[in-house]
């Protein structure tokens, strides 16, 4: 029973670690947290791996573990500690839409945790309010007032004049994954 | 707008190409299991964390090398060890223990196998915790879908889960028993004491280590004695609850027999601390403070490493390695404290 239950996880996991990994940096803004984000949240997969292969959709469930993960050790003060990273900082061309690209992005960074994490599964996940709330574990209300005062600050954080498109197009082709709640890989 | 920018920024943040991943499921399915058994908190390593960073930096000054005078407080504490609250005295036919783990505050998980194989598990925990239909809560964590009533233990309520038999074994200490069968875990649950068998170290600390203590101990059984073969070594402030994952400022001391496992690594320098021929390696742990690894692997006919975890530690891997005391490898001349 044990081997059959960890085989099932093991197999699930393989497929979905890097779409899991791929939100958890959107989450995190920074690979390497995502990836300790990704390992806990793994971990407590496993742990409820029983309750989370029964459910009606288990994507949906796991992607929900990661997201309350993250809102959970965000509380933590710990995770405030100055990020060092030996990485080089991005490059960024010159030019407008590049720099507000740039300028968006901070802003996301400095956003508070329950905010982040409602506009990723908002505007990424393309999850509805009844969702994003589900996987919250917060009232739809709570999903509504902290998406519109994320989005304020975001606003407030761009400046005035904001307003028009600055990022090139994404592929429409790129590929589908869990975090948009879309059914599992055969 | 903002809402399609947005968006776009996420798509294209989540096209990026990305560095090699240090998540592993490996190590996600092995500590799931090992946290399984012991149905102890997954959500304790963040907070842990972050009173281990606080901490470690209020303690690094008043911590460091043992000192001649540490107070009797202080000593007291850093003395105390973990021990084991339960200990069954009936097993289903053909399981033994075979190791436990023991952390501070009753909390400790004992493994036990029938021929190679882990067949059984009893893990205790402790904290007020309510029962609901759905689950049992402890504080932040939860065990469940609790399945119902399992009938009284001993006096206290017992509950089934999905895994096991979760109950009370004393005011505020639970008991989770996992056996192949609910008739096992309601006999295994039914036959247990609170006198476990002593442990024995094959080696002592020698010295006063006013601020450190021992965070947990690990134990093998064979032959029916309880043999010490991992200590954790922390600043006393940091020995409840037990850390979790990843480890951050201990010195943990492992000691088997010759030719046990991992072996040393000898790629490292080799050097000769405390008389021992040793090896000591740097190991990276990609992108986290990296483990400091002291090992001789024979001493006195014993394979002993010590390994320290972080760069705010209260003592480094060759300096709590320069102060140990062997005892060869002979359980019955072993002591029963690993402080000397």
């Amino acid at each position: 029973m044990r081997l059959d239950r960890d085989n099932e996880f093991t197999d699930y996991m393989s497929a979905r670690m890097p779409a899991l990994r791929r939100l958890a940096r959107l989450l995190c803004q920074d690979w390497t947290r995502a990836d300790d984000l990704l390992q806990a949240a793994m971990t407590r997969t496993y742990l409820h791996w029983s309750k989370a292969a029964r459910a009606d959709n288990t994507d949906a469930y796991v992607r929900a573990i990661l997201v309350r993960q993250f809102v959970d050790d965000r509380r933590a003060s710990w995770t405030r500690r100055v990020s060092l990273t030996d990485q080089p900082m991005e490059a960024v061309a010159p030019g407008t839409d590049q720099e507000r690209a740039l300028d968006l992005r901070t802003a996301v960074t400095s956003l508070p945790p329950r905010q982040r994490a409602v506009l990723v599964l908002r505007y990424f996940c393309d999850l509805n309010v009844d969702q994003a709330a589900d996987a919250l574990g917060c009232s739809p209300g709570t999903v509504k007032s902290q998406t519109a005062r994320g989005l304020a600050a975001l606003r407030e954080a761009m400046g005035p004049g904001y307003g028009t498109p600055t990022l090139s197009a994404p592929d429409q082709n790129a590929s589908r994954d869990i975090s948009r709640g879309e059914a599992p890989h055969a | 707008m903002l809402e399609h920018d947005l968006s776009e920024l996420f798509e294209s943040q989540a096209r990026e190409d990305p560095p090699p991943t240090r998540a592993s499921l490996a190590a996600a399915t092995r500590r799931g299991r090992s946290r399984l058994r012991r149905r102890r908190a997954v959500s304790i390593a963040a907070p842990l964390m972050a009173a281990m960073t606080v901490l470690a930096i209020a303690v690094v000054g008043t911590l460091l090398t043992p000192t001649s005078a540490p107070t009797r407080a202080a000593q007291s504490q850093s003395r105390r060890l973990p021990s084991l609250s339960l200990w069954p005295l009936w097993l289903p036919p053909g399981m033994h223990v075979t190791s436990a783990l023991a952390y501070h505050q009753h909390q400790e998980n004992l493994s036990i196998t029938k021929g190679d194989s882990l067949a059984g598990s009893i893990g205790t925990f402790s904290g007020p915790c309510t029962a609901s239909q759905s689950k049992l809560s402890c504080g932040k964590t939860s065990w469940g879908p609790l399945e119902g009533l399992a009938g009284m233990i001993n006096g206290f309520r017992g509950y089934w889960s999905a895994s096991g038999l979760l109950f009370e074994w004393a005011q505020d200490r639970w008991a989770d028993v996992q056996f192949p069968t609910r008739p096992d875990d309601l006999r295994v649950a039914r036959h247990l004491t609170m006198h476990a068998p002593p442990i024995r170290y094959p080696f002592q600390l020698t010295g006063s280590w006013p601020g450190a203590g021992v965070q947990s101990v690990g134990s093998s059984y064979v032959h029916g004695r309880a043999v010490a073969d991992a200590i954790t070594l922390a600043p006393v402030a940091e020995l409840n609850p037990p850390v979790t994952v990843p480890f951050q400022d201990i010195v943990q001391v492992d000691v088997g027999p010759v030719g046990s496992t991992p072996p040393c690594i000898s790629s490292g320098t080799h050097e000769v601390i405390n008389g021992y021929h040793v090896d000591v390696a740097w190991i990276d742990r990609h992108g986290t403070d990296p483990i400091q690894d002291v090992c001789a692997s024979d001493a006195d006919g014993l394979l002993v490493r010590s390994h320290s975890y972080g760069t705010r530690l209260f003592a480094s891997a060759p300096m709590v390695f320069a102060h140990l005391r062997l005892f060869g490898p002979d359980p019955a001349k072993w002591p029963a404290t690993p402080f000397g």
